[in-house]
């Protein structure tokens, strides 16, 4: 039996590649080389040219497998969770439902995704492990030929390791709660070795990063394990939950046609699903019903309430996390890392996703905002008080977590944390609003845009968000560069006006599409009755 | 003697929220059962677990003795779900030719030629069924389900979409797997289908509320329920 998946797998790869357009194939591979030759080079004009000093190659010799081991560990973190949540492969609907319940040995359809996703996080991982290789070798002792040799096998058996533990956990049924406290000790065994008070379990293949200029035997041990789990994945693969892959499959087609859109929100959204993640059937706190005096806003008002008290515990933690993640990026921005801006917008953007639910919710159902008597602006912008109020306390984690790192940054950190957590928020707003299926849109053969810049605009359609999330790691940036006098109050303001505009916008989008609208519109009747009378 | 598909203190929860059970019920080698039911009484839930598709919270399952999801179980059953599933890539009588052999099927072809003559599909074997509109996709989701040997039939809401000759085709189908001997579970509110069954089983909130034979008041007040 298993011939007759060789066989029909055979027939469908030859018959992919006679379809394959060969001109697209190559336009995607110069893309992806141009891209990727600007970040090594950007990258590479990070790292300074001048040998590293005897002092900072001992404090990496001593320092840097805990540091670099942190990957490990997230990886491990990730597969843990990934496991648990069904990952971290998934197959056609079509397999599940042909393959996977017909007579044959499961392993025969299954062993091949796991063993093509073990290739591709090894890969990639190799690639971005000899880049920064590479790049080390420029300032550390060693040949690069070396360097690139160990980042790669350190990069390669990073990826491994999150595809076998996910495999390992997927087929032992690890239940989330448990994957997720095994996450959190692995991360925290790690923390504690970067601080210097045990060694962490990503040590040695952090180790073996170094081997550029150093080699230790015992990392040997810790990269065979690895493999070892990697080939115990694929021995296992047959062993994986058909009920998970029925989800997956369905989920994972739509995730991947949102990635191929562009849509960050969507993808956001099935990864919820992906993970199984719904709201509560009970609130946390239960929203009295009926109360209130029946006007517009007080509905808006209880049903964002209602939408927030119903979040599932995982996404409070992710959203603690996210604002934890927020806050070290700011320490980083305090400490002259001014790149780490762009971290803070990431992670205060996908924060935002998470918080402004109930304006994501009209959003998805346009048929019962379109059909309210009111403008569609005033009620979207009513929709943002609700999750604006909820930001408090995970703007509070975010100033914590810089207060513990910073202790005398307190006052900034409690006095900006809301506003600048608000204006983190504000690029998801931009990005739920504008996404949103518009009633007003033009039709495509009316855009404005012509087909040659389509790649650019929508490249700008997908960082234009995050953009605007990132102005709050400018703020941060200027509590730096602002003198002290006053610096609070002026960041304090900025973001303000961010958040205003913001709003505005959103209240005021409608009207100004609809006059623009109307404005090409009486054009081309100008222009075409001129055309007429010639 | 071993029943075609036992279930024993069989339960299904999605989170919090039950979905199935506790259910304990028998589906003997060739009977013929429907299963009724309004949206949300478990009743697909019941035939993607007896399908090897979703896991059981708690409770055992067998077919012909063979625990779910076992090689034995599969080669036995034949699942037609009510969201037919294509390849994107395979026209319908590769889909056929595939499914037969991965089901050990050597002599398939004729069965394949009258399946399609059968449903209506002859001209469209070369035809990708993704393509097809859902009625269309439904008749080759039937010939799929039909083409390979097995002693237990679980269906899905099998009707949606069908045009008259292919409730009838269906229907014949259905005469003839029971005649040779399988068994047929099968969820509809069809009033033919359910007539025709020697046994009705009604789920209400995952439970059953309602197992015997199908008397003309019976199916009146359990379909329109």
């Amino acid at each position: 039996m298993s011939s007759v998946v060789q066989d029909l797998r055979r027939a469908r790869r030859t018959r992919r590649l006679g379809e394959l357009e060969w001109f697209e194939v190559a336009y995607r591979v110069y893309l992806a080389a141009l891209v990727g030759g600007f970040a090594v080079l950007w990258l590479s004009s990070l790292v300074k040219d001048e040998p590293a000093t005897a002092s900072q190659v001992a404090a990496i010799t001593e320092h840097g497998p805990a540091v670099l081991g942190a990957a490990v560990a997230l990886a491990i973190a990730l597969g843990l969770r990934s496991g648990s949540d069904g990952g971290p492969i998934s197959v056609e609907a079509a397999d599940v439902r042909i393959l996977l319940l017909a007579p044959i040995p499961r392993r025969t359809v299954l062993a091949r995704p796991v063993g093509q996703r073990l290739r591709s996080m090894a890969f990639g991982g190799a690639l971005v492990g000899a880049i920064a290789g590479q790049l080390a070798a420029r300032r550390l002792p060693g040949s690069p030929e070396a360097w690139a040799a160990s980042g790669a096998a350190y990069g390669a058996l990073t990826g491994v390791s999150f595809v076998a533990v996910a495999v390992l956990v997927h087929v032992g049924r690890v239940p989330r709660w448990l994957a997720t406290s095994l996450a959190a000790v692995v991360l925290a065994a790690q923390g504690g070795a970067i601080a210097g008070w045990w060694p962490g379990p990503g040590d040695r293949i952090g180790s073996l990063a170094l081997w550029g200029m150093r080699q230790e035997a015992t990392d040997l041990v810790a990269a065979g394990i690895v493999v070892a789990l990697g080939v115990v994945s694929i021995v296992v693969a047959g062993r994986l939950r058909v009920e998970p892959l029925v989800k997956r499959a369905d989920l994972v087609s739509q995730l991947r046609f949102a990635v191929t859109m562009q849509d960050l929100r969507t993808v956001v959204l099935l990864r919820r699903q992906l993970r199984g993640e719904r709201p509560r059937t009970t609130p946390w706190i239960g929203v009295r019903r009926g109360a209130g005096d029946g006007s517009a806003g007080r509905a808006i008002w209880r049903r964002s309430w209602r939408g927030l008290l119903r979040y599932p515990l995982a996404r409070l933690g992710r959203m603690a996390a996210l604002s934890i993640a927020a806050g070290v990026g700011v320490v980083a921005v305090l400490h002259d890392i001014t790149p780490a801006l762009a971290g803070i917008g990431v992670a205060l953007y996908l924060l935002g996703l998470d918080a402004v639910e109930p304006l994501s919710q009209e959003i998805d159902h346009p048929d019962y905002t379109d059909a309210v008597p009111l403008p569609r602006g005033w009620l979207l912008v009513n929709l943002l008080a609700v999750p604006a109020m909820a930001m408090i306390p995970f703007a509070l984690i975010g100033a914590l977590t810089v207060i513990v790192a910073e202790p005398e940054a307190w006052a900034f950190a409690l006095g900006l944390c809301v506003p600048v957590t608000l204006v983190g928020i504000c690029g998801a707003i931009v990005s739920i609003v504008r996404d949103a299926p518009d009633p007003l849109a033009a039709p495509a053969s009316s855009a404005a845009v012509p087909p040659e810049f389509a790649g650019f605009t929508s490249t700008l359609r997908l960082l234009l968000p995050i953009a605007i999330s990132a102005i709050s790691g400018v703020l941060v940036v200027g509590v730096g560069a602002l003198p002290p006098g006053g610096t609070a109050r002026r960041i304090a303001l900025a973001a303000l006006l961010v958040i205003a505009a913001t709003g505005w916008w959103v209240r005021k989008r409608d009207e100004w599409r609809e006059k623009w609208r109307a404005m090409l519109d009486a054009g081309k009747t100008t222009s075409s009755s001129s055309a007429a009378s010639t | 003697m071993t029943a075609a598909l036992e279930v024993t203190g069989l339960s299904k929860t999605y989170g919090d929220a039950p979905a199935v059970g506790p259910l304990d019920l028998a589906v003997q080698i060739g009977e013929r059962v429907v299963l009724l039911g309004h949206n949300g009484s478990g009743k697909t839930t019941l035939l993607r677990i007896a399908a090897g598709m979703l896991e059981a919270t708690e409770g055992e399952i067998s077919i012909h003795g063979h625990e779910i999801g076992s090689m034995d179980a599969r080669a036995l059953t034949s699942y037609l779900g009510d969201q037919p599933v294509f390849y994107d890539d395979l026209s319908v009588w590769e889909h056929l030719e595939y499914v037969a052999r991965l089901h050990g099927t050597d002599e398939w072809k004729d069965h394949a030629t009258d399946l399609l003559g059968m449903l209506g599909l002859e001209d469209r074997a070369d035809d990708l069924p993704t393509t097809f509109s859902r009625g269309l996709k439904q008749k080759a989701a039937i010939a799929l389900a039909f083409i390979r040997p097995f002693e237990l039939l679980l269906v899905d809401e099998p009707f949606v979409g069908l045009d008259h000759a292919g409730r009838e085709a269906l229907l014949e189908l259905f005469r003839r797997a029971h005649a040779e001997g399988a068994a047929l579970l099968v969820a509809t509110h069809e009033l033919t289908t359910v007539n025709r069954s020697e046994r009705v089983i009604a789920l209400r909130d995952g439970v059953v509320v309602f197992d015997g034979v199908p008397t003309g008041a019976d199916v009146e007040a359990l379909v329109t329920k």
